[in-house]
């Protein structure tokens, strides 16, 4: 069966998501292992296929976290979520840290009817291979009710999911040089709502959760 | 660059070096997982350097993932 939780495409790439239950799962953890050693899985929720990721100019896994890193927790300006990128060839890992946005806050540009709701770091974690500053590089994560607004504003026809679109931009020192589609199929897909998830954050954090 | 440890004081002794650190890590009691933070000191070799021997020492105990 399967278990696939994300799909997300950019440049005519597919990146899908498969969670624990996945047979997909163990044959993607074997790739990693494979060029990274034993894992520690304990926090993983889902590993992607490989695809080509343009921060790191090389085929990357890409793993999201069902809880924090403890690291994580203790750090002063401390993510919301946290993913880890495992770029194949160059043997690097790096950290995503996400941190809610909004569009009070967000100082990246987006589609004029858009709403920011998260933004994307990636981190190099003491111990972990990788020695390149990618401080330059954010992705904005961000809904739009306005599909052809978003085409006009990367300039690119995107594709579509059947219950829900998500966007996300990546951008090198403010200036996007990418845009990926996040679509959904299926309303019980994990992630297939992610304002009800910015909402969760955000009441949290004590922002204002007007959209 | 991110450590996942902090250290909190150091003191030179012979032949080595008294580190006090803390760190938080994840541990799992009935299918949930809590953070809980460690804070404790352990004598690093003259030789070694000092952030690998506290990374190596919080992986060999499991604290780090």
């Amino acid at each position: 069966m399967d278990f696939m939780i994300e799909k997300m495409i950019c440049d005519g790439e597919t990146r899908i998501a498969y969670e624990k239950s996945d047979s997909e799962f163990s044959n993607l953890l074997a790739v990693i292992e494979n060029t990274f050693g034993e894992q520690q899985t304990n926090l993983w929720l889902s590993i992607s296929n490989p695809h080509y990721n343009p921060v790191f100019d090389d085929s990357t896994i890409a793993v999201k976290f069902h809880t924090k890193p403890a690291y994580a927790v203790s750090l002063e300006n401390e993510p919301q979520h946290v993913g880890r990128k495992f770029a194949l060839n160059k043997q690097w890992v790096y950290d995503k840290f996400y941190y809610i946005t909004s569009r009070e806050l967000c100082e990246l540009p987006y589609p004029n009817s858009a709403y920011p709701l998260a933004i994307g770091i990636y981190e190099n974690i003491y111990g972990q291979p990788g020695d390149s500053d990618l401080s330059a590089y954010k992705c904005l994560y961000f809904s739009c009710n306005d599909h052809n607004e978003v085409e006009n504003w990367c300039g690119e026809t995107l594709p579509q999911g059947e219950i829900s679109t998500y966007y996300a931009a990546t951008f090198l020192n403010n200036e996007c040089i990418r845009v990926k589609t996040y679509c959904y199929d299926d309303e019980n897909e994990l992630l297939s709502a992610w304002e009800v998830i910015w909402l969760q954050h955000a009441k949290k954090l004590g922002m204002s959760t007007e959209m | 660059m991110i450590k996942p440890f902090t250290i909190l004081n150091q003191l030179e002794e012979i032949g080595g070096t008294m580190v006090t650190f803390k760190l938080v890590y994840n541990t799992r009691t009935e299918n949930q997982i809590q953070s809980k933070t460690i804070k404790t000191a352990i004598k690093v070799p003259t030789g070694y350097d000092i952030d690998e021997y506290i990374f190596n020492y919080a992986k060999e105990h499991g604290w780090i993932l």
